[in-house]
């Protein structure tokens, strides 16, 4: 398993060097996209290839980043690899796996957000584990649920989960209606909240 | 309060307040993605509305193709 983070590139970066990195394929999906996504899209394929590239020694003309039930990810040599992809506005994080599709990342810059989002995500019960630090509690508790809900492949609200427990380094997630638990690494630095299923 | 008291006005105010954007631009076909680039923009949103104005969204997964500030209201109940 793999993962990397990245200030995320300038669009114009992105857009001069895209034949170093973009098949054709997607070359053809980036030009049905609205202007507003092609930024991500651009930042993400680059991002999960040269990680690719980095960790595995492949080259990024040769694969395509597929799609099953919304997951990402790329066969090469016979072989799957499991991706996942997130953007911040000022980062961009992949993941590689070739061992489980069960992956997951997520990362958020470290920005004030209204009040309203912790009390609409978090409960007194999962505010405590943070009282050591409760700078950006409630983008840092959106980023290890949203990993969590990324994996889970639910389409339900982020509030369904929640934080019941700190294990071995990992923050133990519980969807609530199905008891599933999933177990989320975490790294903060000055800048950015990075979450990872293990 | 319910739906029937919450108003699109409601949602421009929050969005104004929320992206430093005015009222009078977001007209009902406002493409709300060249403001809510992140889940997690999208998340405060939904937690602010429910906070002030008590609704929740009918359903997440419609936030992908809904996009305008008209089918983004008509997503809460």
């Amino acid at each position: 398993m793999k993962t990397q983070v990245t200030q995320k590139p300038c669009f114009k970066t992105l857009l001069e060097t895209k034949s170093t990195y973009l098949n054709d394929n997607e070359s053809q999906v980036l030009e049905k996209m609205s202007e507003d996504r092609k930024h991500d899209y651009l930042a993400g394929r680059r991002s999960i290839k040269e990680l690719a590239e980095k960790s595995f020694g492949i080259e990024p003309l040769e694969i395509t980043i597929n799609y099953n039930d919304s997951k990402p990810y790329f066969d090469f040599m016979g072989y799957r690899y499991y991706c996942s992809i997130s953007h911040s506005k000022s980062f961009v994080a992949s993941f590689i796996s070739s061992i489980t599709a069960k992956v997951g990342i997520d990362v958020e810059d470290l920005t004030t957000r209204h009040p309203a989002l912790l009390e609409y995500i978090a409960d007194q019960s999962e505010i405590a584990f943070f009282d050591s630090d409760q700078r950006y509690i409630s983008v840092k508790i959106w980023n290890i649920k949203e990993t969590a809900l990324k994996v889970d492949s639910k389409q339900v609200p982020i509030s369904q989960y929640r934080i019941v427990d700190f294990i071995n380094n990992s923050w133990c997630v519980m969807n609530t209606k199905t008891h599933e638990k999933f177990f989320v690494r975490n790294l903060c630095t000055d800048s950015y909240t990075l979450s990872y299923i293990v | 309060m319910n739906k029937t008291d919450f108003t699109i006005d409601d949602i421009r105010k929050v969005l104004s307040e929320l992206f430093d954007v005015g009222e009078l631009e977001l007209d009902e076909e406002y493409d709300l993605s060249t403001l809510i680039k992140d889940s997690i923009d999208l998340g405060e949103l939904v937690a602010i509305l429910k906070q002030q104005y008590a609704v929740e969204p009918k359903d997440w997964d419609g936030f992908k193709t809904k996009t305008t500030l008209k089918e983004v209201f008509n997503n809460f109940e």
